[in-house]
């Protein structure tokens, strides 16, 4: 048996223990005030470059066509101001270093009912825009209005507005899908009466529901991706921002996923972003193309295409000579390559006016010197060459 | 604070269903029952004790055995909070969502300083031994376990900043456990400097007196002060600093 001698102690009141407890409540009260006021004042804080005047180059155009005079005709940005913009991004510039711009005076909007796809090589800002549109990163100058709500001044009204998909679609391993939906819900403000619902709609939405006690570290990737469309659709946000929502899906995911994303574009605002050019032409109403951090084209795909310079007509004939020195004389074609035994391919000058006026020209001089026509079909532009064309790259 | 809940339950699961929280707890509990063990068995081989030489005075913060754990210990439970989200990049959808990030940074020192204090529960039961064997001043123990909350406190707040300032958990156990053996240290030169400022400073900032005084029950208000700074700053530098994130 252990014995201690202790000293007779008097008996116990609760006076200082309370003391000791209020003592650390008013200690936890003085911390978190403290976090609360460095809070507010980082509201308030302005990024430390958005003042520095720096060697911009003031429209976007400029930058693409001063470097190849020959090159794509850019369509001026006008801003619709009549509708309602759900996105609106006015001269966005985002530095990393200081030194250098990952994006440079982007201005777009996008209206509710609209996907916009936006279009660039790999490194070209993309990610770096989206992640400012979503609020994750700040803009070193510029403004981004979401639903109206400035995000410089009200962040995160304007981050409520947006259901935001990133890259890679990170999630928490650990957690099951309808954890982390009820989470990610809760996160982002739905009440707790209509949080079961909310969560319910959007797996099912995303078709996720059937794995919704599952762990999501054990959840294959075309299930992460719809998981995080999933947390991006939960509280029913009036814009959706979806960085390469189809990377590494299998074919049949990827036409759910653009099924899903044209279904939820009735209601939304969406700015998908892509380097897959027929998930463009699949799924968005219009396009914006950026290059090195530059927008440098923008609008609907029909736009986009004719923004070709290799267009031209497929022309197929019978008879012996020159066509390409026969049809020199056009001011409006610029190149006629032979591509078969009797097929030429004839290229139009990049500034011709009317297409279609220029081939029957050419039919009337093929005719008039002696030739047969047998085919005379316009070669529309390919997406990829476009693509190509407007980021400096060349055709694949 | 939006987002304090929300983020202190996800943490909570995320420390109770993964290895982490019990491993450390466990770790824990193994350092602690030699200690007190060797301490009971010190003392009944000791029958004469003065009166504020105790099993409870003994047990909080006389032996080294009281602090290595913990400035080993705590930097195991912040280590993961930010460095796990940065490298994951889940960080991307938690401050996208609409808010604050005191709310966050909170939220997760919360869950962190829950798991201290869960761990540290098991620890009454030796309390309650020994009343068994003899009289206990529950004042005194107040005042122990309000150093032990104190000090953790302190400790989890260095360990949250240094988690959200890499995106390893290795290096933000290791520079969290550095800093708080830096403080720890500080304490010891009270015994290296003779009287002046620098011994005085040192006494001041010593975790070491801070128990000692405390399992006497003496609670010294400018003690207080020093923890509570220990705790408010290092969070402040947190939330400025995840903050600062948006704009690198």
């Amino acid at each position: 048996m252990l014995a201690f001698a202790f000293e007779p102690v008097p008996p116990p009141s609760a006076l200082p223990l309370v003391a000791v407890a209020v003592a650390v409540a008013g200690a936890v009260a003085v911390a978190v005030a403290v976090a609360l006021v460095g809070a507010v004042e980082i509201g308030a804080v302005p990024p430390a470059v958005l003042a520095s005047p720096g060697p911009f180059d003031g429209v976007h155009a400029d930058a693409a066509s001063s470097a190849d005079n020959s090159g794509p005709v850019i369509r001026c940005f006008v801003l619709q101001g009549e509708t309602k913009a759900m996105i609106t991004v006015e001269g966005l510039y985002k530095s990393y270093s200081g030194s250098s711009f990952a994006v440079r005076d982007v201005s777009f909007r996008v209206k509710k009912g609209e996907i916009v796809g936006f279009l660039g090589p790999n490194g070209a800002g993309k990610t770096t825009t989206l992640r400012v549109v979503a609020g994750f990163l700040g803009a070193t100058a510029g403004r981004v209005t979401l639903a109206g709500h400035d995000i410089e001044t009200a962040p995160t009204e304007a981050r409520a507005a947006v259901g935001y998909m990133p890259e890679s679609v990170p999630l928490y391993p650990e957690m099951r899908v309808v954890e982390y939906m009820a989470f990610r819900a809760e996160l982002k403000g739905v009440l707790r009466k209509k949080r079961r619902d909310a969560v319910d709609v959007a797996m099912r939405r995303a078709r996720v529901h059937g794995v919704a006690d599952k762990l999501i570290g054990h959840l294959s990737k075309g299930y992460r991706q719809r998981v995080g469309l999933a947390d991006a659709l939960v509280a029913e946000p009036p814009i959706l921002v979806l960085d390469e929502p189809t990377s590494g899906l299998d074919p049949n995911q990827i036409r759910e996923v653009r099924a899903l994303v044209r279904d939820l574009a009735k209601e939304h605002a969406v700015l998908v972003s892509t380097h897959i050019l027929p998930e463009v032409e699949a799924t968005c109403d219009r396009a914006l193309v950026i290059s090195k951090g530059v927008l440098v084209a923008e609008g609907t795909i029909e736009e986009l295409r004719k923004l070709s310079r290799s267009r031209g007509i497929r022309i197929a004939v019978s008879g012996t000579g020159d066509v390409a020195r026969v049809l020199a004389v056009n001011p409006d074609v610029e190149q006629v390559t032979r591509v078969g035994k009797s097929s030429h391919l004839v290229t139009w000058h990049p500034e011709i006016v009317d297409a279609e006026r220029a081939a029957e020209e050419v039919a009337r001089t093929l005719i008039s010197s002696g030739f047969g026509l047998r085919e005379l079909s316009p070669v529309k532009a390919s997406l990829e060459q476009v693509f190509a064309e407007l980021t400096g790259e060349t055709a694949a | 604070m939006k987002g304090f809940w929300p983020v202190y339950k996800r943490e909570l699961l995320s420390l109770f269903v993964t290895p982490t929280a019990w491993v450390l707890i466990i770790v824990f509990l193994i350092i602690q029952g030699f200690h007190f063990y060797g301490m009971v068995v010190h003392f009944a081989q000791n029958a004469e004790v003065s009166v504020d030489q105790g099993p409870v005075q003994a047990f909080f913060g006389e032996s080294i055995l009281f602090y290595l754990p913990l400035i080993l210990l705590c930097p195991g439970m912040t280590m993961r909070l930010f460095a796990e989200e940065r490298r994951a990049g889940t960080i991307e959808t938690l401050l996208t969502a609409p808010v604050q990030t005191a709310g966050i940074v909170l939220g997760k020192y919360a869950a962190a300083f829950t798991m201290y204090v869960v761990m540290w529960l098991p620890t009454v039961l030796y309390i309650v031994v020994l009343r068994r064997a003899g009289e206990i001043d529950w004042n005194v123990v107040g005042t122990s376990y309000t150093g032990v909350l104190f000090i953790g406190a302190g400790y989890l707040a260095i360990g949250t900043l240094m988690s959200a300032m890499t995106e390893s958990q290795l290096t933000a156990i290791i520079l969290s456990a550095l800093v708080i053996l830096g403080l720890f240290v500080i304490g010891i030169g009270e015994f290296i400097f003779d009287a002046g400022i620098l011994h005085d400073f040192c006494a001041y900032v010593s975790v070491w007196g801070q128990m000692g005084e405390l399992s006497k029950g003496i609670v010294d208000l400018r003690r207080i002060v020093l923890d509570v700074t220990l705790v408010a700053l290092p969070l402040f530098i947190t939330v400025r600093a995840v903050d600062a994130w948006r704009w690198g």
